[in-house]
């Protein structure tokens, strides 16, 4: 577990939020325990359990009232020199609806292609194209408002 | 928009999402398995539980089934069928073989007996 909470916990902020990271993985690990014995493949362990976060996240953000995470809920990194882009990029990816969030994590910080984020969030790679085409659309959109003002 | 602000915006999303979790993952390790037990008590059975529960069914099971199949008791004579026997004099012994074979065994009186003085 331990190899795996750093990475789970970055996946889980990204999704749930900041605030529900650590709480979320948490739930996830103990509904992947109980679970344990449908993992066909031990090989395939970590992507399975990030199904599992991302499920469990999605699932937190649809009972949320919003669904979007407070931009106030973003903690500020400490001795970082890119603390106000990063911090800016946290509150913009809260923003988005909770599977633009995730194909923008999976995309952007883990490196995934279309086909692995695919099967982790259960749709098809051409449905994470175009949540990634959307959100990247968005964030266009938001640099055009910044530099307009 | 250019690509280089995008790229600067990816690389400022890896920072954000990169930060180290607040709970070690020692920490974490250790209230994910104090949560277990828990869970397992509030509303799942153990292996002993689910299998003694298992025995408790079917051993009921069994009784159910005994119940339904023991061999049912003769019915005894309603009294409508005991009226239907025949009317038999006092020199008349019935004898029943079995539940549905009676003997009528006629047994020899004073007054049928040695003929007539």
């Amino acid at each position: 577990m331990e190899h795996h909470w750093a990475r789970l916990v970055r996946l889980a902020r990204s999704v749930a939020g900041p605030a529900d990271a650590e709480d979320a993985v948490q739930d996830a690990l103990i509904r992947a325990w109980r679970k344990l014995s449908q993992l066909a493949d031990p090989a395939a362990f970590g992507s399975w359990l990030s199904r599992v976060v991302v499920r469990v996240c999605l699932k937190r953000t649809r009972s949320r009232a919003s669904g979007f995470v407070s931009l106030e809920s973003v903690p500020e990194p400490q001795s970082n020199p890119n603390l106000g882009a990063a911090v800016d990029a946290g509150r913009w990816l809260a923003s988005l609806p909770p599977k633009q969030r995730a194909v923008m994590h999976l995309t952007v910080v883990e490196g995934m292609t279309d086909s692995e984020i695919a099967p982790l969030l259960g749709i098809a790679a051409s449905s994470v194209r175009a949540h990634r085409h959307r959100a990247r659309q968005r964030l266009e959109r938001h640099f055009q408002q910044r530099s307009a003002t | 928009m250019k690509d280089s602000e995008m790229d600067r915006f990816d690389e400022a999303l890896r920072v954000w999402a990169n930060q180290v979790p607040q709970t070690p993952a020692d920490e974490a390790a250790r209230q994910v398995l104090a949560r277990l037990p828990e869970r397992r008590r509030g509303g799942w059975l153990t292996g002993s539980q689910l299998r003694l529960a298992t025995a408790g069914v079917v051993l009921a099971l069994l009784l159910v089934i005994g119940w339904a199949t023991l061999p049912q008791s003769p019915v005894p004579l309603s009294a409508s069928e005991e009226l239907a026997q025949p009317p038999m004099s006092e020199d008349v012994v019935l004898l029943w073989l079995d539940s549905e074979t009676p003997l009528y065994l006629t047994v020899a009186t004073s007054a049928t007996k040695g003929g007539s003085q």
